[in-house]
């Protein structure tokens, strides 16, 4: 990143409150006149957008919605066969990728074809949104291959998207149409959620990749 | 007596208190269906989406834990119901941004506008501004200035790192800006 955008950056983020390092950017504003214009110019738009009129919802947004509330607890669970599959899994949660799990795998289980792509392992929990887009952003950012996982009861065709945010919105909103609670709850961390995982787990993970790996979806 | 919180109204709904629900929905009905306007650029879609997100939160309540902010798990709904919308619109060929370009600007021979529609002509192009930016940038930076929410928060909401939260909106700020200006705008 160029020093006079990582600058704007700066500038920017210390205008919410959210520098890095404050005090360098309240320095360079006490002394760079171009800055400090630039900052005034932020803090304009910053006044400008939130000044933007929210308008009123009509009168019977309430009441709508309430009634829309009732409708929807009214009408039995919408969980098709067709997801269960997927909903099972998401319910141990299972975000894994490269090598280093396969290592962890016993090398009694049958091989299975690995994606292409060896990449750092992540885990997350279903229950635990946070971690799993946590996960998958950095997995995204690190340029990981994530084309294995496939459940998008949501998403089915983003192609202008990246992949790892259908996937993300594919995990999360499985996760909040069902009824789970994941084994790993207590894990406290990533590391010890690896050493958690168990057999059914790690079973679930292989066919999954295995099927990814052969071209064939889960049904 | 004072309000009762945010978490607290959530856990009297799990009980099954609708009132509680209700005035969820009523401290909240403004914002979402504002940020929602933001998103999608039209008042009524804008307001389908919010009922909606708001009958969303109602099914998930009793998954809902007091361990993050209440709006980040609020927001959070109505940007995915925002974001599907727009990818819709984007298949049907329904994609509301206009170029800034064709934002009704100030005509050099009338007489200077009043203050009043100086107010409304910025007001105008600030959000044709704003429909022009990608979603990705539009989201964070509509969530950073009209909910006012931390970049923590954001990145929760948006599924993404902080650190990508703090550069999005700077190039947001950064696009809004350039447009503006080319808009004619003017600043301090």
């Amino acid at each position: 990143m160029r020093n006079e955008q990582r600058a704007f950056e700066e500038l920017s983020a210390y205008l919410d409150g959210e520098a890095r390092r404050p005090e360098r950017v309240a320095e360079r504003l006490a002394h760079d006149p171009a800055y400090a214009r630039e900052a005034a110019a932020l803090r304009r738009l910053s006044e400008q957008v939130r000044a933007l009129p929210a308008p009123a919802p009509r009168p019977d947004f309430v009441a709508r919605v309430l009634s829309g509330a009732q409708a929807t607890l009214a009408r039995p669970a919408r969980i098709m066969v067709f997801w269960k599959p997927a909903l099972a899994l998401a319910a141990t949660v299972i975000i894994v990728l490269g090598a280093v799990l396969y290592a962890r795998v016993p090398d009694t289980a049958a091989p299975v074809e690995q994606p292409a792509a060896a990449a750092p392992v992540v885990l997350a929990r279903w229950e635990n949104d946070e971690e799993i887009v946590d996960a998958l952003a950095q997995l995204a950012e690190a340029g990981a291959d994530l084309s294995f996982f496939e459940p998008v009861p949501f998403a089915p065709e983003p192609p202008d998207e990246s992949l790892a945010a259908t996937i993300l919105e594919s995990v999360v909103a499985a996760a909040w149409d069902i009824d789970a609670v994941s084994p790993y709850a207590d894990a406290r961390d990533t590391e010890a959620l690896i050493e958690s995982l168990d057999a059914t787990d790690t079973n679930t993970l292989r066919e999954l990749m295995g099927n990814s790996a052969n071209g064939g979806r889960r049904s | 007596m004072p309000p009762s919180s945010d978490w607290d109204l959530v856990a009297r709904a799990q009980r099954g208190e609708l009132e509680a629900f209700a005035e969820i929905v009523r401290r909240y009905e403004r914002p979402v269906v504002h940020f929602c306007l933001r998103m999608v650029g039209s008042e009524q879609d804008a307001e389908d989406l919010a009922q909606e997100s708001f009958i969303r939160l109602h099914r998930y309540l009793a998954r809902l834990t007091p361990r993050a902010s209440f709006s980040t798990a609020l927001f959070g709904i109505a940007r995915n119901l925002t974001l599907n919308h727009l990818r819709d619109a984007r298949r049907r060929g329904q994609d509301r941004a206009q170029p800034l370009d064709q934002a009704p600007l100030a005509d050099p021979a009338q007489p200077p506008p009043d203050a009043h529609a100086r107010l409304r002509e910025t007001e105008l192009l600030v959000t044709r501004a704003i429909e022009a930016l990608a979603p990705d940038h539009r989201e964070v930076l509509l969530l950073r200035e009209l909910q006012g929410l931390d970049y923590a928060s954001i990145a929760k909401i948006v599924r993404c790192r902080r650190g990508t939260v703090k550069s999005r909106i700077a190039r947001a700020r950064e696009q809004l800006r350039l447009r503006l200006a080319e808009a004619g705008v003017e600043w301090p």
